[in-house]
């Protein structure tokens, strides 16, 4: 291995470490905000939680600085390594993370029960039940399924989304019906039309930093935190009577079934 | 955010990866797909899970043909039938248990026979494996007769193309394994399918879910944001870009996954109606126009595992969704239905315990199913005159045989795994109201025939391979490529 592949993929550790740091944890009560139209005047700042999470941020943005050396794109000083090729992956070994992963991550990202995940027509569990075998998982029991498909489905993206949209969902209100327990909610500012207050506050930068940390245990980049800030304006202009109630499932469920959280 | 890749590919490339590759295989072969779409053949396999002996439907043997009929699975020559004109030889019975299970009730299979023997084939061959798994596997590759691929992936391959979900796999254990020949397309692959009553909810991301989570338009922006920025952008995506199992995603959810939500399949492929406890239109689900139909049809549809894939193989070939549909009783018994059991465990299988009781049922219960779905598919018009049916083969996979012997006299028994059996094909494209092969009776082991003029051979076994060539060949699939014999025998004149 080349010395410059060994620097860099250190400082790659380093800055990875610095997001996991950040957000990895436990839920960790953020104010009591809400969104949507079903709060009261928002836009009060969470108490000790909320100043953590900004901490997290500077950690965050280290973090970014020594990414950004190691991938010779800013930092200070010395000429920066230059890694030619050094994040495409040879082996290419990707996998699906398939159901019980997905259940055990997702369940841990978002701070809620397995059982809170899903459930098609109020009813059924989605992973454990309906879905098990699309979503890459084994039934032994009724079809005689002992070992998981290679390869993905093609119900398995759609499945995915459902997971997903019903999870964010749980975890947006969660977050709205007990201020004590929230895990995502912090600072984020709203007003009484279901609107956040300020688009480009750092309590949306922060609200989306801690799903990336929590479901992607890493920092967003300042391009990712723009993207999700759009998706507001997005939904916003589509003229619901909750946008940004709507923004924070939709924000939450774009994170939750990017590639990166989906695939190991 | 024009950025480019450590590879010089841009984002624009990767946003088109899933539709380059879609639409690359959908371009050079467009001759080709429409050439299927106009003539579009249609396979069923309906797994006797367990091992099904044709000694016990089809290939009956009196008594008073065997010479050792007391210690062979011989019955009495009173209740053996046979129409006139027609070699098929099989029994009605009353079942007053299975064994130690109790189950009481008729178990018919003469209405089978009267309704269908004109498309009725029963082709005589020996198998290489009695476990259960591999023997399934085999029952559907030939034994590996053509680079590994099933008959399901054949005839997907040649008639399928272009449908949404061309091999749709209701199957279990060996029976839902895919093939392992890679030059089998992706899209020939089977779709498995556990749960034939909510499978379709998958064929949605966004319809039917719980009140409050945002509607499609809102989760078509967040699929943008998704699809367009961060997967393009993310170092994740960038550092496994040519990984297959990425392409393949991102094919899926950037091609498939919009052509199967337009299509609208949750609703045409649900026949749940609304009911206490299952609240269907509350969640903004349809139903199938011909949900009525098949619920009247396949009354035990939702407590009836095999109803349910049976109604569900019947909407996926009519609506063009599937051309090859996979369906039959996985092990799992079925019980408080409509008596204390209903099914037993182990399917045919359950034979180890009570051999005659649990064949004469799980027959019963195969040709049933298979006589409704028949019906269904001669009332549905496939075009230019011809019904659904008329394009159709279903073939009864099983693992193997049992084995013949028995106490003296014995009424009912147990039995083993046996190699040599024969298989049931139905369909207007085989040669039917025959059996290739026959019996010996003083063993009651089948054998073999001419695979050109179907002429009985004693001396001959047919192998795994020939019934997977016959099959495909009766369909009108070409085995040149693979170098199949040529079993003519088993093709309609």
């Amino acid at each position: 291995m080349s010395r410059e592949l060994k620097v860099g993929l250190l400082a790659l550790a380093l800055a990875l470490s610095a997001g996991c740091d950040d957000g990895g944890g436990s839920a960790t009560p953020a104010g009591d905000a809400a969104i949507g139209g079903t709060g009261g005047a928002g836009g009060r700042a969470g108490p000790a939680g909320g100043r953590r999470w900004r901490a997290g941020g500077r950690r965050g943005r280290r973090g970014r600085a020594v990414l950004a050396a190691a991938r010779g794109r800013g930092g200070t000083g010395g000429a920066p390594p230059v890694i030619p090729e050094s994040y495409a992956s040879l082996k290419n070994n990707l996998r699906f993370k398939a159901a019980d992963r997905l259940k055990a991550d997702w369940s841990r990202a978002l701070g809620l029960e397995p059982r809170l995940l899903c459930n098609e027509l109020n009813l059924f569990d989605c992973i454990d039940t309906i879905h098990t075998v699309a979503l890459g998982g084994v039934d032994a029991y009724q079809a005689g399924i002992y070992r998981p498909f290679e390869a993905t489905t093609v119900t398995a993206p759609m499945i995915v989304e459902r997971v997903a949209l019903n999870a964010c969902k749980a975890s947006v209100d969660r977050d709205l019906s007990q201020p004590q327990q929230a895990v995502f909610l912090g600072e984020l500012r709203y007003d009484g039309q279901g609107r956040l207050v300020d688009l480009a506050g750092a309590d949306v930068a922060d609200y989306i930093a801690r799903h990336y940390r929590r479901i992607l245990l890493r920092e967003p980049t300042d391009a990712e935190v723009g993207h999700l800030r759009q998706l507001y304006t997005d939904v916003a202009a589509q003229g619901g009577d909750a946008p940004a109630y709507d923004w924070a499932i939709l924000m939450c469920f774009s994170v939750l079934t990017s590639t990166e959280s989906l695939f190991y | 955010m024009g950025k480019t890749t450590t590879r010089g590919l841009t984002r624009r490339h990767l946003l088109q990866a899933g539709l380059a590759a879609g639409a690359g295989a959908a371009l050079w072969p467009m001759g080709r797909a429409r050439a299927q779409a106009a003539d579009r053949k249609f396979l069923i396999v309906i797994t006797a899970t367990g091992g099904a002996s044709i000694l016990d439907f089809g290939l009956v043997t009196p008594a008073s043909l065997c010479p050792n009929a007391a210690v062979l699975n011989a019955y009495p020559d009173a209740q053996v039938q046979q129409l006139e004109g027609s070699p098929f030889r099989f029994m009605d019975q009353q079942l007053r248990d299975l064994g130690p299970l109790p189950y009481r009730g008729p178990a018919n299979h003469s209405d089978f026979v009267r309704r269908h023997a004109q498309d009725m084939l029963i082709v005589t061959h020996t198998g290489t494996s009695v476990n259960h798994q591999v023997a399934q596997k085999r029952s559907l590759t030939g034994n590996d007769a053509w680079g590994g691929r099933t008959l399901q992936e054949a005839v997907a391959t040649a008639f399928g193309e272009g449908l949404p979900l061309p091999n749709v796999n209701m199957g279990s254990a060996g029976y839902i394994e895919p093939g392992i020949d890679p030059t089998v397309p992706g899209w020939a692959r089977h779709e498995p399918v556990v749960d034939a009553r909510f499978w379709p909810l998958g064929l949605d991301g966004v319809q039917g879910l719980q009140e409050g989570v945002p509607g499609k338009d809102l989760v078509a922006l967040a699929r943008r944001v998704r699809d367009e920025r961060l997967d393009p952008d993310s170092e994740f995506t960038r550092t496994f870009e040519r990984s297959a199992a990425l392409q393949r995603w991102l094919r899926q959810r950037g091609t498939q996954q919009p052509a199967l939500e337009a299509a609208g399949l949750l609703d045409r492929l649900n026949i749940i109606p609304d009911q206490p406890g299952v609240p269907i239109s509350r969640f903004g689900i349809g139903q199938a126009p011909e949900a009525a139909q098949l619920r009247d049809t396949f009354p035990l549809y939702f407590s009836d595992p095999l109803e349910g894939q049976a109604a569900l193989a019947f909407l996926l070939l009519k609506n063009r969704v599937s051309n090859v549909v996979t369906l039959g009783p996985n092990l799992s018994p079925l019980v408080g239905g409509q008596q204390i059991v209903d099914s037993p465990p182990l399917a045919f299988d359950f034979s180890h315990t009570s051999h005659r009781g649990t064949q004469a049922l799980m027959w019963s219960r195969l040709l049933s199913v298979m006589d409704r779905l028949i019906g269904l598919l001669k009332a549905t018009e496939y075009g230019g005159g011809e019904s659904l049916w008329d394009r159709t083969l279903i073939y009864v996979a099983t693992e193997f045989g049992r084995t013949r012997n028995r106490a003296a006299n014995a009424g009912d028994f147990g039995s083993g795994h046996h190699l040599n059996n024969g298989s049931l094909i139905v369909s207007p494209m085989v040669r039917g109201n025959t059996v290739l092969g026959g019996v010996d009776p003083t063993t009651l082991m089948t054998y073999g025939f001419d695979p050109q003029t179907g002429a009985p051979d004693p001396g001959r076994q047919m192998a795994e391979a020939d019934l997977f060539a016959g099959i495909l060949q009766a369909v009108g699939v070409d085995t040149g490529p693979a170098g199949l014999p040529d079993l003519r025998a088993m093709r309609r004149a």
